[in-house]
């Protein structure tokens, strides 16, 4: 038996490993780290619309009436950009959940 | 009986955990082999990255291009974390050899894998990553460098410099029997 043949033997692998341990253990691992991702999605998206919403009820009051009357019309253009801004954000941070029902 | 790409794409695609299942059924024992190997038989640790490779390949699934086979992307993922491992952790790999010369021929596949884990720990982790993906997987060289980003030369002189360490044992062990 030459050296090459004989380490070839010796090296290559003997047995099949069983891993109904190793992968439940896995699966299950996986499973948490989903759930936690959806977890931390979720608590910033509430955290974003809290902080958004407070925002807004800061500004609202006051410039809000003002800019109505502003006489080029911009503040209805920066309303409209907003508003589609907001909507692909939301939508794309959902798009999973939609997708996967 | 799905094909990696069908499963992948069902993973990445649909979001189905239980397609990842029937790529970690089909990999785990190859991958927990090489780390093994690599590890030098320290099985614990070797299933600990086993784990983390799996996990690192669920993140990263829609990463993989599917240039090279998912088997050998697996490999890479493996080999990048053991080295990440060895790099942060105790140096566990510096035990002088253990192995029984006169027990190198043997018909127990659960003791000749335990013999090839105590031939690794002659080597260093380069050597023992080159000669298993060569020797033990078929790997040819081209794709050993393609797999673990080592340069085509380095890999040759890793795999010679390995056969090379292991023939000397094999040698003796002919000496001994004789």
């Amino acid at each position: 038996m030459t050296n090459d043949t004989m380490l070839k033997s010796l090296l290559t692998y003997h047995q099949q490993l069983i891993g109904d341990d190793f992968i439940h253990q896995l699966m299950n691992k996986i499973d948490t780290a989903y759930k936690r991702r959806q977890w931390i999605l979720g608590i910033c998206s509430i955290l974003g619309i809290i902080f958004g919403y407070v925002g807004l009820q800061t500004i609202w009051p006051q410039q809000w009436l003002l800019l109505q009357y502003l006489p080029d019309n911009s503040f209805y253009i920066l309303e409209t950009i907003a508003i589609v801004s907001v909507g692909c954000v939301l939508t794309w941070v959902f798009k999973d959940e939609f997708e996967h029902g | 009986m799905h094909t990696d790409s069908e499963l992948i794409a069902k993973v990445i695609v649909k979001g189905e955990h239980q397609a990842f299942n029937g790529l970690v059924v089909k990999y785990q024992s190859g991958v927990r082999q090489f780390l093994r190997r690599l590890t030098a038989g320290d099985h614990a640790l070797a299933d600990d990255i086993a784990q983390d490779v799996f996990i690192i390949a669920f993140q990263k699934l829609s990463q993989f291009k599917g240039t090279g086979s998912f088997s050998g992307w697996l490999r890479k993922l493996a080999y990048h974390r053991f080295i990440r491992v060895i790099q942060t952790g105790a140096n566990k790999y510096e035990s002088p050899c253990d192995v029984s010369w006169q027990s190198l021929q043997t018909s127990d596949s659960i003791e000749a894998d335990i013999l090839a884990e105590s031939l690794m720990k002659m080597l260093e982790p380069d050597e023992r990553m080159a000669i298993t993906l060569n020797v033990s997987e078929g790997f040819s060289h081209s794709e050993i460098s393609n797999i673990t980003g080592v340069p085509l030369g380095t890999v040759k002189s890793f795999i010679a410099r390995a056969k090379d360490k292991l023939n000397k044992v094999v040698q003796s062990n002919e000496q001994v029997v004789a």
